[in-house]
């Protein structure tokens, strides 16, 4: 939390190899704003900055739009649609896709705070479908059944930006390579168990200290280990956290997670299933967002954390392990 | 024991050599609002000012009593609805914080979210209305000026543009403005003072008993990347074409920017704002 976060800024995007992606660029700005090189739209600097904007706040799963409304009014910073949360996707079992566009659309028109969809990993043309329709952020999500089991979506060829699941340093950094703009821990989405969020988010802190203290042949050689490109992990050490906006995700369920996580280094919280399955959702979201700007006074934590009724029941991912529904999702893409 | 004894005394001897070579250094503290949004980005560009005879502490506020402590306020970037309610919902803090931002001796500066937020009481359009809540409401920082959110669109339309903005030091080095779902503003009529545009003629001078309100415009957008009008039925009234496209305004101590100078690794919008502002230099 103690170190800025580096957007690089004005950063031309490449090319892409598929033409029907290339980046456009922004509203009619060209060259002759001031003396400079113009406005441009779909630039990292501006797919980072709204991940910079989401800081401190919260991510919540809806899954139609009395939901979105109900998310807004709490104080989410933006809202995640899609049709099934991950307890249902658990549940229901079978192939988890991206939502119909229809239904996206619809919150889109509800809420006046940014709007996230899932795609599938590896689904470029899921993405390319929900970049069509406007979404302000994709999710391309192990929550979903992965379209692809060796490569992740080449994100620098879309205008919109991208999240990614992470597990651990090296893995954050490969995402960010492929041009995610903010990174979130994996955890273990739809279990309402924090413990593998926090081991996710422990071991990228873990590996960034030791990043931190490393000489440059060291990088290289923990570079090579981690399977990350040597110039993220370089600036990575440099700053001494992640260089995109990292927020904590799968498994948060009550106020004192979402606070556990902040003091773990997150910049923010994604929360899927523990709102909407809870007693009550609306006085929960709430508290979750109190929780994330106040995460370092236990007194107000104790106030909000009061007569929540129940959280969701749950699953112990350490006792039901890979016999639970669903299995663990965490494992998908890496 | 013994290095350790020397390194205090060090330190000591430098943090006081600064003040020994002139008179007392003014000493101000800066909060920057921390309930949602890039306050950090913020705080660290204070950190990095270097302003002859001063010294700036920045603060994070997420209390009453943290802001009673602070002389001047950053409103910072987020969502202006999560920054509002968290505020509304943190016991003791909204009053004050309101208190704070109409004084007019206090500098509040204002960027995208925070700049929603300055408007006046009933300034605020673009936001769904949502059943049983009543439209949101400004905080009242800037007479007359009434704003509209994500005027630019969704994300697909965010963008950054470099402009040259004369208030500035180094007027003709272009500032590198990112435009985030960025709000406008959708029109700019104060009851008792005047406007005055000071992006094209520097030298525009304006009468010393004027200079607490008279509001003025210090960077617009050229007409090609202003937004499209807003709906002219809303409860805002109709919007004024004129002023859609300007994206940094001042009136007296208080500053709203639509845009996020803080994203944009140059510090000199904040170095504008504490000298003139804060400092009244």
């Amino acid at each position: 939390m103690s170190e800025p976060t580096v957007v690089p800024s004005s950063n031309p995007l490449p090319t892409t190899a598929n033409g029907s992606s290339t980046p456009v660029f922004g509203r009619g700005v060209s060259g002759q704003v001031g003396g400079g090189a113009g406005g441009a739209g779909g630039t990292f600097g501006v797919k980072t900055g709204l991940a910079q904007m989401l800081k401190g706040g919260v991510i919540m799963d809806v899954m139609n739009v009395e939901q979105a409304k109900i998310a807004e009014e709490a104080g989410a910073a933006a809202v995640m649609a899609l049709e099934r949360i991950p307890a249902n996707i658990r549940r229901d079992g079978g192939v988890a896709r991206m939502s119909d566009p229809g239904m996206i659309k619809q919150i889109m028109e509800a809420v006046s705070i940014p709007v996230m969809a899932k795609v599938r990993i590896g689904h470029m043309v899921e993405a390319q479908i929900l970049q069509s329709i406007g979404v302000d952020y994709i999710d391309e999500s192990e929550v979903l059944t992965p379209a692809d089991d060796q490569h992740h979506i080449g994100k620098h060829a879309f205008k919109v930006p991208f999240v990614c699941g992470c597990k651990n340093l090296g893995e954050a950094l490969r995402r960010i390579s492929e041009g995610a703009a903010m990174i979130r821990t994996k955890g273990e989405a739809g279990t309402g168990d924090v413990v593998e969020a926090v081991r996710h988010q422990r071991a990228v802190m873990s590996d960034i200290r030791r990043a931190a203290s490393m000489s440059d042949e060291e990088l290289y050689a923990f570079a090579k280990e981690l399977s990350a490109p040597y110039h993220l992990l370089k600036e990575t050490a440099r700053l001494k956290r992640l260089p995109v906006v990292s927020f904590a995700a799968g498994g948060v369920a009550t106020p004192a997670d979402a606070a556990l996580m902040m003091q773990l280094g997150c910049d923010g919280v994604f929360v899927g299933s523990g709102i909407f399955l809870s007693g009550d959702p609306a006085k929960r979201a709430r508290a979750i967002v109190q929780a994330v700007t106040h995460y370092n006074n236990p007194s107000l934590l104790a106030e909000v954390s009061t007569d929540l009724g129940e959280a969701m029941v749950g699953i112990s991912v350490s006792t039901e392990g890979e016999r639970m529904q669903g299995g663990r999702m965490a494992g998908r893409g890496n | 024991m013994i290095s350790y004894h020397h390194l205090t005394l060090a330190t000591s001897t430098t943090m006081t050599l600064p003040m020994a070579s002139s008179s007392k250094p003014r000493r101000v503290i800066i909060g920057v609002l921390a309930l949602q949004g890039a306050f950090i980005e913020h705080i660290h560009y204070l950190e990095r000012l270097r302003i002859p005879n001063t010294v700036i502490r920045a603060i994070p506020i997420r209390t009453a009593d943290q802001l009673e402590s602070c002389e001047a306020l950053i409103i910072p970037g987020g969502e202006s609805t999560v920054i509002q309610s968290v505020a509304e919902r943190t016991e003791g803090l909204l009053p004050i914080l309101l208190d704070f931002v109409r004084n007019p001796q206090r500098a509040v500066w204002g960027t995208c979210a925070g700049m929603i937020l300055m408007a006046e009481e009933d300034g605020i359009g673009g936001g769904k209305v949502i059943k049983g809540r009543p439209p949101q409401k400004g905080w009242g920082g800037i007479e007359g000026l009434k704003v509209w959110r994500n005027l630019y669109g969704t994300q697909l339309e965010s963008f950054e543009a470099h402009m040259e903005i004369p208030a500035l030091s180094q007027p003709t080095k272009p500032f590198n403005c990112i435009f985030i779902r960025a709000p406008a503003v959708h029109s700019l009529q104060p009851k008792s003072t005047s406007v005055a545009d000071l992006t094209q003629d520097l030298h525009h001078t304006i009468a010393p008993t004027e200079t607490s309100t008279t509001i003025e415009v210090l960077a617009t957008l050229p007409s090609e990347c202003t937004p499209p009008p807003p709906p002219q039925d809303s409860h805002l009234g109709p919007s004024n074409h004129e002023d859609l496209g300007k994206v940094m305004i001042r009136q007296g101590s208080k500053l709203v920017t639509s845009f996020h100078p803080e994203l944009s690794g140059d510090t000199r919008i904040h170095q504008y704002w504490v000298e003139k502002c804060v400092l009244g230099m």
